[in-house]
């Protein structure tokens, strides 16, 4: 008899996929088209890998950061 | 390579007469959450390396030994590389427990004739078929969350199925076996999988 193996795992999400796979987002965005699936099931910017949000010039008047 | 929890090694033949059943694997295992891994997407000098790396990498490893089988063109041989990959995958799960090993095959008791070591060992048998594939990957594992059932994998597997050529174009690739467009159709099934599933 065969018994099936219960899996103890949180199921990968769609942008963590192509980020395990190593799939830029814009190609990933480009594919995704092909069956109907929109830039929000990747989320924004996520791709990205975690770290230090990246440095951005401000103007004289401290005008907000890009990433905000 | 670091292990990835979710990260499923497959051991498929690579021929065009495979396609069909290649995209099914693709389609159920990520409908589960799972991430496809195969001896396409790594790189590395030696294969047999690449091959150990990835087995190291996954918690689980599907081996498929539906054609092992004597090719066509002289000299006639079987395919030995999927048992051997298989092999490799039991004596790393010797070591390692943790390493969970699936063996699926397309006819039910040719197994036992032609690799006897096996015997007592649960198989998973598709039949040859899309529908089979899903049926027994749902067999084998049961996920923590809502489990996706096979007419939810078929739509997904048709779309991806359809969505294929258009793939192939966009990678400048002849073959379905070919590293890129095996991470494409991954990205794209994970894609349908929340499509169909609502997952993420």
């Amino acid at each position: 008899m065969r018994r099936p193996t219960k899996l103890k795992f949180k199921p990968l999400s769609l942008a963590e996929t192509a980020r395990l796979l190593g799939v830029p987002r814009a190609r990933a965005l480009k594919i995704l088209a092909l069956v109907g699936v929109g830039p929000e099931a990747l989320g924004a910017g996520t791709l990205r890998a975690k770290g230090k949000a990246r440095k951005t010039k401000t103007s004289s008047r401290g005008a907000k950061s890009l990433n905000q | 390579m670091p292990k990835i929890q979710e990260a499923v090694f497959l051991n498929i033949p690579y021929d065009a007469q495979f396609t069909r059943l290649f995209l099914a694997y693709i389609t159920a295992l990520s409908a589960i959450g799972f991430l496809p891994r195969a001896t396409l997407g790594i790189t590395g000098n030696r294969r047999l390396d690449r091959i150990a790396t990835l087995i190291e990498s996954c918690s689980y490893s599907i081996h498929d030994l539906s054609r092992v089988q004597l090719d066509r063109h002289a000299p006639r041989t079987p395919r030995f590389n999927m048992p051997f990959e298989l092999g490799l995958a039991v004596a790393w799960s010797q070591a390692h427990p943790e390493h969970k090993w699936f063996v699926f095959e397309s006819v039910r008791r040719r197994l036992n004739k032609s690799l006897s070591d096996l015997d007592g060992t649960d198989l998973y048998i598709h039949g040859g078929t899309v529908r089979g594939v899903m049926r027994e990957v749902c067999n084998a594992f049961v996920s923590p969350g809502k489990q996706p059932t096979v007419p939810e994998m078929m739509k997904m597997y048709r779309e991806l199925r359809g969505a294929s050529p258009r793939i192939l174009r966009n990678a400048g690739a002849q073959s379905m076996f070919t590293a890129r467009v095996f991470s494409d159709l991954c990205v794209v099934a994970a894609g349908l999988r929340s499509k169909y599933l609502g997952a993420d």
